[in-house]
């Protein structure tokens, strides 16, 4: 089995260990005690065994643990895609899994005078998986929960 | 889909980014108070791109994976400046730009010689802004515009197959930014 995740995470680019990046890097998240969470996967994902209510737990379940109340209502959402290509003759599948953490504004832009609606980013996280089909829609679990617990306990550690 | 004796996938993400429009349409609907008493180019489709003549491209390191299936960070920067510049757009290197172009490439190897890549274009831009939730106004990474896909298939034509795409979609960022300037 060929197993691989990158990650590619970005928090104004980088993941900063020091505590004065962290406290620059994390401020956006300050504030933020509850998310709604959003699950968006494809044919190819259900087909290779992803299930959207399984990732809408999963996700719910680590910002539940990291203290971060989950509801309809609140001011950023964490949505999870999952993009997946199924190869039949292989039987393997292919996903691309992203978790982005964004809230909603209006408010002015670098090269505008106007105030506008925009979409702010707070965390972005990315990878891919690739397994057989009958161990894919796990293992994308697997990382949709680790994507889930890293934003969380970002959210968590900026209001400690 | 198929070309020649090569057997391609794509995936495309829908149009836009599902995420940003749900969450602008949100927005929207809160604001709407706001909205009424708004300019009316404001309130123009894609008003935040008003106003865009100068942009950035950074393009995410490649993996030795993407390599391996002929994909070069140097060439997509190039093709990706070279679709902004064509458009009329003043292109940027190495500065620090407030609004930028951020490609995004992950490939996987398939042991069997298949090439999976997820490709994303994004369009972001840095704010000082109040965050709803927030008192004082932080700075903030803004998401203007996205589009990804995911494409699989032999080695041969991978990596033309993604930058093909990538073109795609910055063709038409460009083409929603004179829109919204006019």
């Amino acid at each position: 089995m060929q197993l691989l995740t990158r990650a590619v995470v970005a928090v104004f680019g980088s993941l900063l260990a020091s505590s004065g990046a962290f406290a620059q890097d994390y401020l956006p998240l300050k504030g933020l005690a509850a998310v709604r969470v959003e699950i968006a996967i494809d044919e190819d994902a259900q087909a290779c065994g992803v299930s959207e209510t399984a990732l809408n737990t999963v996700a719910s379940k680590a910002a539940a643990d990291a203290k971060v109340a989950v509801s309809e209502s609140a001011p950023a959402t964490l949505s999870v895609k999952v993009m997946t290509l199924r190869f039949k003759t292989m039987d393997m599948c292919v996903s691309s899994v992203r978790a982005q953490l964004a809230a909603s504004g209006y408010g002015p832009l670098p090269y505008g005078s106007r105030s506008v609606p925009v979409t702010y980013l707070l965390v972005s996280v990315s990878g891919m998986q690739s397994q057989p089909k009958d161990r894919h829609g796990e293992a994308v679990a697997g990382v949709v929960k680790t994507f889930a617990d890293d934003i969380a306990t970002r959210i968590r550690l900026a209001n400690q | 889909m198929r070309e020649g004796s090569r057997i391609m996938f794509t995936r495309l993400s829908p149009p836009g980014d599902l995420l940003a429009r749900a969450m602008l349409a949100a927005s929207l609907v809160c604001l709407a108070a706001f909205c009424v008493a708004a300019p009316a180019s404001a309130q123009k489709p894609d008003a935040e791109l008003r106003g865009i003549t100068v942009v950035g491209v950074e393009v995410e390191e490649l993996g030795s994976q993407a390599a391996a299936c002929g994909l070069s960070r140097d060439t997509i920067q190039a093709a990706m400046s070279k679709v902004l510049a064509d458009n009329g757009l003043k292109v940027v290197r190495d500065t620090d730009t407030d609004t930028y172009l951020y490609v995004n490439v992950n490939t996987v190897s398939l042991a069997t010689g298949l090439c999976v890549s997820r490709y994303d274009a994004f369009l972001y831009t840095h704010v000082s802004a109040r965050l709803p939730y927030q008192d004082q106004p932080v700075l903030v990474q803004v998401s203007l515009l996205h589009e990804g896909g995911l494409a699989g298939g032999g080695k041969a034509g991978h990596a033309e197959n993604v930058i093909k795409n990538l073109k795609g979609y910055v063709e038409q960022f460009t083409s929603r930014i004179r829109a919204a300037g006019q």
